[in-house]
């Protein structure tokens, strides 16, 4: 891998580590569990959340860090309206 | 036949209040006791309890629960605790309550639990204080519930925990992740305390069902894994797993080597 492409890469590994963490620790969002990459000048999340707010508040919270990129937010939300699962445990 | 509804990574908020009153709604319907595992709140905050508290507090169910990391996040956890407790929410630490569903005892042992990976890549109580304190906290809590599944005795046992007691439920998540998602002292807690059935979250991206090294059902019922507001879970008075030796048995273990 070319010198300047190593060092994007590396840029775009670390940035994704510190986005994970402000997605942890802004109040808006407390998620630590979604998942974050960082390629080619976009943000992807992934992962679920249980509201619209909570899943609009994830690429504010990005959006305000790094205006300069761009965010794919694929977070879903979860349908808590839905009917329990079942089963019969052997 | 007993049967428990179970859910966990809840992550409760004002903005969800309306969502968690209707997913509860006609759980009575559905189960005799109601089991959450844990990350009940965002961040720990007491409203953020409140708001699930609320959403539950009518329910005719005995509801029991432990906390998660999220709820431990404000250092307000007894704040966390004293709020469900308000609304019939029994919150487990390290002990047992046993209940009476349809003649049937019924106890459930739970903990919190913690991290530290799994049989074969795992820390241990090694090298810098902050290392050692880590795998301490795991394995006071495992013997925590190891000693409280061992003396209860109550005809169907139910391990509650946050943290995942085996590897099994948490593929899905990254490996290098898996230390901070649970811990085997935990499983081999529930085989040596003996258990019908073992719930936990915390893993979002893992699956639901897997078994524990002696065969005890394990099921992860993160609210990402489930899909569903709650899963609900029918147990057989005659489903015990065999157990292993436990050093806190009050129980005849003679079976537990066959």
């Amino acid at each position: 891998m070319p010198e300047r492409d190593r060092v994007h890469a590396a840029e775009d590994v670390y940035e994704a580590a510190h986005l994970s963490e402000l997605l942890a620790n802004d109040l808006r969002t407390s998620a630590p569990e979604l998942r974050v990459t960082v390629g080619g000048g976009v943000v992807t999340i992934t992962g679920t959340v249980t509201t619209e707010e909570r899943r609009d508040a994830v690429a504010e919270v990005i959006g305000e860090a790094h205006p300069e990129l761009d965010v794919r937010n694929d977070v879903t939300v979860i349908d808590l309206s839905g009917p329990p699962s079942s089963e019969v445990v052997r | 036949m007993i049967r428990v509804a179970a859910v966990g990574d809840l992550h409760a908020g004002a903005d969800a209040a309306d969502q968690l009153r209707d997913a509860f709604a006609h759980v009575a319907d559905d189960a005799d006791v109601l089991l959450f595992a844990g990350d009940l709140t965002r961040t720990g905050d007491p409203a953020e309890a409140q708001v699930l508290a609320e959403a539950v507090v009518d329910t005719p169910l005995p509801i029991v629960a432990v906390l998660g990391n999220h709820d431990h996040h404000s250092d307000r956890a007894e704040e966390v605790t004293t709020t469900f407790a308000a609304a019939g929410v029994r919150v487990l630490e390290g002990e047992a309550t046993t209940l009476d569903v349809h003649g049937t005892t019924v106890g459930v042992s739970g903990v919190k639990g913690f991290g530290g990976g799994f049989e074969g890549a795992c820390a241990t109580e090694f090298g810098e204080p902050e290392t050692k304190a880590y795998i301490r906290h795991t394995k006071e809590r495992a013997e925590a519930l190891e000693r409280s599944l061992a003396t209860s005795d109550a005809s169907v046992r139910i391990a509650l925990m946050h943290y995942s007691p085996i590897r099994a439920t948490l593929e899905g998540e990254h490996p290098e992740i898996y230390p901070w998602l649970g811990s085997f002292l935990l499983g081999e807690a529930c085989d040596r305390g003996g258990a019908n059935l073992v719930i936990h979250g915390h893993a979002h991206a893992g699956r639901e069902r897997g078994r524990t090294a002696a065969g005890i059902p394990v099921r992860n019922v993160a609210l990402p894994v489930l899909g569903r507001p709650y899963a609900v879970y029918t147990l057989e008075e005659s489903n015990e797993a065999p157990h292993l030796r436990s050093r806190f048995a009050l129980r005849d273990t003679a079976d537990a080597s066959a």
